[in-house]
């Protein structure tokens, strides 16, 4: 009896020792995340160096995400780091990896380390030729979308890294399976970025999860210094602001961007005005074909006209689309110049580490007088 | 004066059934021209099915159905209609439709191509709802009437279907006894007028009290003839012989043939005697001509007593349920 | 043979329909008054005084547009969207019997879905799909049509050798279901622009009807209107059920495979031109039903017709959310006016406004 109460207490103390001990261990890893974050544009992820480990928050990765944070510790192969939770660690470089989409696969290229990606989701869409002729080659595995992820090929592949992006917070039922099965997943929210200097930005991630920090860096720095140069010099050079509109509608409705989005940033830099610039969403919205047609009366020029390739598959669409004084002034242009035979857009993949090319693109567009040797890279004309 | 009493539809061997025939032997049979015909047998023997084949709801399987000389298949969907006419046992429950309405869609083989009621029409469903009593009622709805009120409106709308035949599954069931008599009553009438009426029923007695002709659905074969002929040849017997249950040919009656019950000799005369008989033959005793004891003394009228002498004692019951209860009492 | 007077009177007594216009010409004022509600009511607030100017002067030519290029095509697609889909749902609840019943349960709409689905979810690519989110119209409506008239062709067979009027629904029930099914997989395995851009099309849509798909519509409709009414009188004879109407000298195999042709054409061709619009079909009728208190399809029928119409139009006007210059999709509306109208109906009386 004695030597039972005993033991009991030397159990209990150590217990509380041991606790004490990993309450400091969280304690200095809190004080390192108020460390300076890295990033500066992007506003879905954070990254913090410490001398151990990196640490990347994820911040609300879907759409209507309120506070929600995931949190992933890089540690480099071969140390092992104790964290608040082991389960969120993950061994950098990254030597296997799934994506979901074709952005993710632009980024690891630029940093060279395409030769990682072991699978992806529609693979009949990527763009570059190598990474599709890998595809078809069965190099790289298409798992599948979203809610039919292929779970048993994921599996086999056993990826270092699956990189999700999600549509709403039903992902996380998609990926438990997968994740219970020891699976990591990270969620990529950079197409909710509405900064295009923010989107390039998760090329930042890439780089903590490849090790390439150098590279990134510099990639990043270039793109941002020709992005704000180009910006600066519309804004001095520029007389006036073309007005613009985007998309097709959809039967009798028009989903709309709004005017905190992507594009609507892209427009607004390039020295023009989005038509719905002043709305306040934060997903594209239904609006009635009337609507949009009377508002669209007042546009100059007509963008990102859905996959059409001539000017008139337009009016087969809707007949009242040819009586648009954009179309009629032949102003229309498209951001498919590069388009893979199977339907992959390069604007998706590249361009998301591009925008100071886009940029120029639609600023030579409105403002023809500004860039006059510029060729359009993503853009091409619609006739 | 020589009525016209020709053949207004017959069927000569006549094989019906779904695929396999139901009765191994085929059907013959007629009716006459203003003949109110019944159509009895034992259930399951397919008098439903026999008459849905002459009305042509469902094909013969051998033989054939003739209509005033001609057979039916050699008949227009719409003669055929005006010829005969057709009530099934489904129960019609249309909501928002009135009696008139009703009565009025018997006129369907005769209307134009929307079914114009025009003055034409307005005068023979009037025909038709006075002749089955319902004046008065066409404005009401058919799912408020009683159930003796929308069988006559159905036999309403197929009189508006003026059709020299009529056939008829099962017309008084689900009606209470007088909503039965009435409406056999109708039909009967409507025989007299020079209809053909041919109706199937359970309802034995009023087959017995009311029909011209019997069609009688025996296992092997069709018999037909006047109810009364068909007692006297035994035929009844044979169809409604089972072990609970037997015919009795002299008074037309159904009785429980188990008489394990004791014997009686009854004193009395008349209604009295017969009622007392009949009481004691429901509970299963029998009652002999010789004076035995026990004995039971009819009352001189109905304010009287009866009385049970038994070899122990008197009894006094003041009715017959009494009389019964002292019975089951005292004889065990 | 002279009539008196009395006699006359009597033989009109039950004959007399007289109340019944006063709710004809209401109807027709509501339709007049909604067809004209729906054209200057929407995103844009079209003032009495811009439509006078129109009609005197032509001038202000973006009002005319939007009046003629819009609105005007959009209220006649819903006029005829609500006369097709309230007719078909009254026939088919006459020939089954079935208040339940409404213009898909043949399964000519789930057959128009999947030739819609195998479009759109990219099963079928070539000539007119040039991507992803947008179709050339016809090529939608051509697709469900095919899929539309191939189970349209299928019912009728099965009709002329099944007897029992009842399997024959459960059948319709089973085969939609079914087409249902394979849709559900198609989309279990597309990315989610085809997967949206399909739902966008089963939520229905009225406004994006081109001028020559508006005449093929129409031309569709007056068709079915004028065989639906061809088929009035059967229609009558089919209220007691198929074997009375057939003693009653109906011939049972012509009428049912009319009757599946009629409402294959009027619920097929809206489903192929405006997407599944769903709950107009079978409460209309119920409302109609107990509006007249009458089970003679010479009333019901115009009066169905009528009144799909005015609240077809009456949807519309509340799809568009006038002043404001979102729009909510035309399927929500119409189940949200049609499932209130059917239980009222249900509750009100203590029969079921229905056949049986």
């Amino acid at each position: 009896m004695k030597t039972y109460v005993f033991s009991t207490a030397i159990f209990l103390i150590t217990a509380v020792l041991i606790s004490c001990s990993r309450e400091s261990g969280i304690k200095a890893e809190y004080r390192l995340i108020a460390n300076k974050n890295i990033v500066s544009y992007a506003k879905r992820f954070a990254i913090h160096r410490t001398d151990s480990c990196t640490i990347v928050r994820i911040l609300n990765p879907w759409q209507g995400a309120d506070n929600v944070e995931n949190i992933y510790y890089l540690v480099k192969r071969g140390f092992n780091i104790s964290v608040p939770d082991t389960s969120a660690v993950i061994y950098v470089p990254v030597q296997k990896i799934v994506c979901m989409s074709t952005t993710h696969l632009a980024m690891i290229k630029s940093l060279g380390a395409e030769h990682s990606i072991k699978g992806v989701s529609g693979s009949e869409f990527i763009y570059d030729s190598i990474l599709s002729r890998n595809a078809r080659n069965g190099l790289i595995k298409d798992v599948g979308y979203e809610s039919s992820l292929n779970n048993e090929l994921i599996l086999n592949i056993r990826p270092d890294l699956v990189m999700i992006y999600g549509i709403g917070s039903e992902s996380a039922g998609y990926v438990g399976k997968i994740r219970e099965l020891g699976v990591k997943i990270m969620f990529n929210a950079d197409y909710l970025e509405t900064n295009p200097l923010g989107k390039a930005e998760w090329i930042k991630l890439f780089a903590a999860l490849y090790c390439k920090e150098a590279i990134a860096d510099s990639i990043f720095k270039s793109v941002t210094d020709l992005y704000l140069k180009y910006k600066n010099e519309i804004t001095a050079n520029a007389c006036y602001r073309p007005k613009v509109m985007l998309g097709l509608p959809f039967r009798d409705t028009w989903y709309i961007s709004p005017g905190n989005s992507y594009i609507s940033t892209l427009i607004n830099d390039a020295g023009g005005e989005y038509l719905w610039g002043k709305s306040i969403s934060s997903v594209s919205m239904p609006y009635g074909l009337e609507s949009v047609y009377l508002r669209s009366l007042d546009a100059d020029y007509w963008l990102n006209t859905g996959s059409a390739v001539s000017k008139r598959q337009i009016p087969i669409i809707d007949s009242r689309l040819a009586s648009i004084p954009a179309f009629i002034k032949g102003n229309l242009y498209n951001n498919n110049k590069r388009l893979s035979s199977a339907g992959g857009n390069d604007y998706w993949e590249s361009g998301t580490i591009n925008p100071h090319l886009i940029l120029k693109d639609i600023a030579a567009i409105l403002h023809p007088e500004l860039y006059v040797d510029h060729e359009l890279y993503y853009y091409r004309k619609i006739e | 004066m020589d009525r016209n009493d020709s053949i207004m539809l017959s069927i000569d061997s006549l094989r019906i059934g779904y695929g396999s025939s139901l009765l191994p032997s085929p059907l013959t049979a007629s009716a006459r021209r203003g003949e109110l015909v019944a159509v009895i047998g034992r259930n399951g023997i397919g008098k439903s099915t026999l008459l849905r084949t002459i009305v042509g709801l469902q094909l013969s399987l051998g033989g054939s159905v003739r209509a005033d000389k001609k057979d039916i298949s050699d008949y227009s969907q719409v003669e055929l209609a005006k010829k005969i006419g057709y009530i099934s046992t489904e129960i019609v429950n249309v909501s928002n439709m009135k009696v008139c309405d009703l009565v009025a869609l018997g006129r369907y083989p005769y209307t134009n191509w929307i079914g114009r009621i025009d003055e034409n029409e307005i005068l023979e469903i009037n025909r038709s709802i006075e002749k089955t009593g319902l004046k008065g009622f066409e404005e009401r709805y058919i799912s408020e009437l009683s159930d003796g009120e929308r069988q006559r409106a159905m036999i309403a709308r197929v009189v508006a279907q003026d059709t020299d035949i009529l056939i008829m599954d099962e017309p008084t069931a689900f009606l209470d006894v007088i909503s039965k008599y009435e409406a056999v009553n109708l039909l009967s009438d409507l025989a007299s007028d020079g209809k053909t009426i041919i109706f199937s029923t359970h309802d034995f007695n009023i087959a017995l009290s009311h029909a011209d002709r019997i069609w009688l659905m025996l296992d092997d074969k069709l018999v037909e003839g006047a109810p009364e002929d068909l007692v006297l040849k035994g035929l009844f017997e044979k169809l409604f012989k089972s072990e609970i249950v037997e015919f009795n040919r002299a008074d037309a009656s159904f009785f429980l043939p188990d008489r394990s019950g004791d014997s009686f000799y009854i004193e009395g005369e008349g209604l009295l005697y017969f009622w007392t008989k009949k009481a004691l033959h429901r509970i299963g005793c029998s009652v002999t001509d010789k004076k035995i004891i026990p004995l039971i003394k009819t009352p001189e009228s109905l304010e009287g007593t009866w009385e049970l002498v038994t070899p122990e004692s008197t009894f006094s019951c003041s009715s017959l349920f009494d009389l019964l209860r002292m019975i089951r009492k005292n004889m065990g | 043979m002279r009539k008196s007077g009395y006699y006359k009177e009597s033989l009109h007594k039950w004959h007399e329909r007289g109340n019944r216009s006063y709710i004809f010409i209401l109807l027709g004022c509501l339709l007049i008054l909604f067809f004209f509600l729906d054209i200057i009511l929407g995103s844009v607030y079209i003032r009495f005084s811009d439509l006078f100017e129109l009609f005197t002067s032509g001038a202000n030519s973006s009002i005319s547009t939007i009046i003629f290029k819009f609105r005007f095509p959009k209220a006649i697609t819903a006029s005829l969207v609500g006369v097709a889909l309230s007719l078909s749902g009254l026939q088919m609840q006459t020939l089954f019997r079935n208040p339940m019943a409404g213009p898909y349960v043949l399964g000519v709409s789930s057959g128009a879905s999947l030739g819609v689905a195998m479009v759109i979810l990219g099963f079928y690519s070539g000539p007119g799909t040039s991507g992803m989110m947008e179709q050339s119209g016809w090529i939608l409506v051509i697709s469900g049509w095919l899929g539309a008239g191939s189970v349209m062709l299928l019912m009728m067979f099965i009709s002329t050798r099944v007897r029992d009027i009842m399997t024959i629904l459960i059948i319709g029930i089973m085969l939609a279901s079914g087409l249902s099914a394979v849709v559900s997989i198609m989309q279990y395995f597309s990315n989610e622009t085809m997967l949206k851009a399909y739902v966008i099309w089963t939520m229905g849509s009225l406004g994006n009807l081109s001028s020559d798909q508006l005449k093929v519509l129409t031309i569709a409709v007056l068709t079915g209107l004028l065989l639906g009414v061809a088929l009035i009188k059967k229609m009558n004879a089919l209220n007691l059920g198929e074997n009375y109407a057939s003693s009653m000298g109906m011939n049972v195999r012509i009428t049912r495979t009319l009757i599946f042709a009629c409402t294959s054409i009027l619920a097929g061709s809206v489903t192929a031109f405006c997407g599944p619009i769903g709950f107009i079909g079978i409460a209309i009728p119920h409302v109609v039903r107990n509006m007249f208190r009458t089970s003679d399809h010479k009333i019901l029928l115009p009066g169905t017709v009528l009144t799909g119409a005015v609240v077809m139009l009456g949807s519309d006007i509340i799809s568009q959310l006038p002043g404001s210059e979102s729009v909510i999709p035309v399927n929500s509306v119409t189940a949200l006016i049609g499932i209130p109208i059917v239980l009222w109906i249900i509750l009100h009386n203590k029969k079921i406004s229905g056949l049986g």
